[in-house]
């Protein structure tokens, strides 16, 4: 293919993915999270016991398919939920538990310390307010800027931050004016104006075209650089996830069931579930009709299972798999495994 | 290969203005699968409509389906080809009547093609059966099923008149990874018992690839590229193609990034309508509305761009 194509600036020939730092820096240390909505009677477990820490400069990936429990996890931490669910386990970002937060606290570190990017910009940006003022508002909010005129032009450099050609026409615009793209481009601008230490982006690019979407997730890119945020991405695609992630976690019926490295995970999946998965995708010169479907469908938030939830749909499930459901266990450092017969395989190879 | 369907210059304007469909040419063999990719509003859907005639081409437009002309055809033989053109829409909880079980659903499409009651009955069963559903499904309610057998019901109903030509607009692009497997491996295997042809519509590139023999590539109204799908993705001809395929998201690809957005199919560039975004625009783009094209030295391969040339004289006898 040519690579001769591009123009300065967005040369195409860039890989997305910043390296790595080598820094320990955990900025947002989740803890045993549950989520449950419904009433007491009838629950429905959402999250079920997720922890994973976030690191400065480094994107960790929620892999999962509907109702696996990716949103749920990454809006609970926000506490976007407020008395519709009940949460437990500790949220930390540096000494402040997010889920026990009062709400003038998290008033304040929402849009400042952690900001959200969600799916659907057009439902997250006021349709009666212009761009630039929703900016702006944000950055008056935490007092980014001094003034009224400073907070003008740094909306105005936001907007071109994120790649938007004419930033005073856009700030001036409402958002039914504006392509999808250019929404969730200013959706991005809001989020990351006050440069936050954690970045939660809820499948940002899912509603958009492909073409458009290489160009958000080059963005994101770019900007964690720049900013060194920690980027917290929720998606179900594989390819956003191997573009984007440096670290990996597939969840599965509210829990997380492999996590590691993102070239490991994907790469030789641990877990029967993400390795069926990674089967079931269509790959270049399969020949048709040659999918590895999952058989069955996954359990749903709130439905009863025994031991390990995936267990119906395993190829490798055993008796073992039902009695009771495994825990994240540590198989080699920086990856973990939730299944019973991956641990005893590698217990065996160890022998 | 005989056409099963032969479309020459489809063409859409709506009333507000919008040239959906702006001069599309499509053949369908029998037994293929022609596969249509683009981003949102290239015209895919409503190039889908007008192949089914649920709209009516505007002036200049031919339709051609198994030797009749649907695009004049009216009242009983319109109703009579139609029997023969099924479609298995993007959301079937929409698509199914939710207060309706399913297989009075599926019933439905029979009883509009005349089939007696008993027959129907039997024919409801064996489709179940077909794409992988218990009998007793007939009586279930739409919101009882999941997202995965709703598809299969949406395919059986499909099936019911045995069609020789299914449209699939973005059959599958609503199911998780995992199940869209089985359903893309079902309409595989269908295929191959019924031996129709698809129409398989999809904004998703590594699904057409999977299951399409041929492909095109639609922007702004237009296709801009056909090819046998192995060629479209070992070699994009044209540089929109080039553009979408490198695109896909994934670890480490060498990515042709488009700059802004398509512009509105309401205002469409003069000359070649790619042009804006083209990273190869050269002068002679506004001035040069490109033809879809044979290109030389590729004899399956069309494209629409100043920079593909037609073959040389000798070379044209090769094309299909």
């Amino acid at each position: 293919m040519s690579t001769t194509v591009g123009q300065p600036g967005h040369a195409g020939t860039v890989a997305a993915r910043p390296p790595g730092r080598e820094s320990t820096g955990v900025v947002l240390d989740v803890r045993d999270l549950h989520t449950e909505f419904g009433s007491p009677k009838r629950p429905v477990q959402a999250v079920r016991g997720v922890s994973f820490q976030l690191v400065r400069g480094r994107t960790m990936v929620l892999l999962g398919e509907s109702g696996s429990g990716k949103s749920v996890t990454a809006r609970s931490v926000l506490h976007l939920y407020g008395d519709n669910a009940r949460i437990s386990g500790q949220a930390l970002l540096g000494g402040l538990d997010l889920l026990t937060a009062a709400p003038r606290q998290l008033r304040d570190v929402r849009g400042s310390r952690v900001a959200l990017v969600p799916q659907d910009p057009s439902g997250a940006l006021d349709p009666l307010r212009t761009i630039g003022s929703q900016v702006i508002e944000v950055l008056r909010r935490h007092r980014v800027v001094a003034s009224k005129v400073a907070a003008r032009v740094r909306a105005q450099e936001l907007l071109r931050s994120v790649g938007i050609p004419d930033p005073v026409r856009v700030a001036r615009a409402y958002p039914h004016q504006l392509s999808g793209g250019m929404r969730q481009r200013a959706a991005i601008a809001i989020g990351v104006s006050c440069e936050p230490e954690v970045l939660i982006a809820d499948e940002p690019t899912t509603a958009l075209d492909v073409t458009v979407q290489a160009q958000i997730l080059q963005l994101f890119a770019d900007l964690q650089r720049s900013m060194d945020m920690a980027i917290l991405l929720v998606t179900h695609d594989v390819g956003v996830a191997e573009q984007l992630g440096h670290q990996v976690a597939v969840m599965y019926a509210g829990r997380i069931v492999e996590r590691g490295a993102a070239e490991d995970v994907l790469g030789s999946p641990a877990h029967p579930y993400t390795a069926a998965l990674l089967a079931a995708l269509p790959t270049p010169g399969l020949p048709r009709g040659g999918l590895q479907p999952i058989p069955g469908r996954a359990v749903l938030a709130g439905e009863s299972h025994s031991g390990c939830p995936f267990a119906p749909r395993c190829s490798r499930a055993t008796p073992a798999s039902l009695a009771t459901e495994p825990d994240l266990l540590e198989i080699v450092p920086g990856r973990q495994v939730a299944c019973v017969n991956s641990l005893l395989e590698i217990g065996r190879a160890r022998a | 290969m005989t056409a099963l369907l032969e479309a020459r210059n489809l063409r859409k304007v709506f009333g507000n203005g919008v040239r959906a469909v702006d001069g599309v040419d499509l053949t369908v063999h029998a037994g293929e699968t022609l596969g249509i990719v683009g981003e949102s509003g290239c015209g895919k859907s409503t190039t889908a409509r007008l192949l089914l005639r649920l709209l009516r081409s505007d002036r200049g437009g031919e339709l051609h389906f198994d030797g009749h002309d649907l695009g004049r055809a009216k009242g009983s033989e319109l109703r009579r080809l139609r029997a023969d053109l099924q479609i298995v829409p993007q959301h079937p909880m929409t698509s199914l009547n939710p207060r309706m079980p399913i297989g009075t659903s599926i019933e439905f499409n029979l009883k509009v093609h005349g089939v007696g009651r008993a027959e129907r009955r039997k024919r409801v069963d064996e489709l179940l059966d077909q794409v992988g559903l218990p009998a007793a499904f007939a009586e279930r309610y739409p919101h009882e099923l999941s997202g995965g057998q709703l598809q299969r019901v949406a395919i059986a109903r499909a099936l019911s008149t045995r069609p020789k030509l299914v449209i699939c607009d973005e059959a599958v692009s609503a199911l998780d990874k995992s199940v869209q497997a089985q359903v893309l491996n079902l309409l595989v295997d269908i295929q191959r018992e019924m031996g129709l042809a698809y129409v398989f519509i999809s904004h998703d590139l590594a699904v057409v690839e999977h299951v399409s023999d041929r492909v095109a590539v639609m922007y702004l109204g237009r296709v801009v590229e056909q090819a046998p799908a192995r060629d479209l993705w070992a070699n994009p001809l044209h540089p929109y193609t080039q553009a979408l395929l490198s695109a896909m998201p994934g670890r480490d690809r060498e990515r042709i990034t488009l700059q802004g957005d398509p512009p509105s199919p309401v205002d469409i560039p003069s000359g070649c309508r790619f042009r804006t975004r083209c990273p190869l625009a050269v002068e002679a783009c506004p001035e040069f509305d490109p033809p879809l094209v044979q290109a030389r030295g590729f004899p399956l391969q069309q494209a629409a761009c100043v920079h593909v040339k037609p073959p040389v004289p000798a070379e044209v006898g090769a094309a299909r």
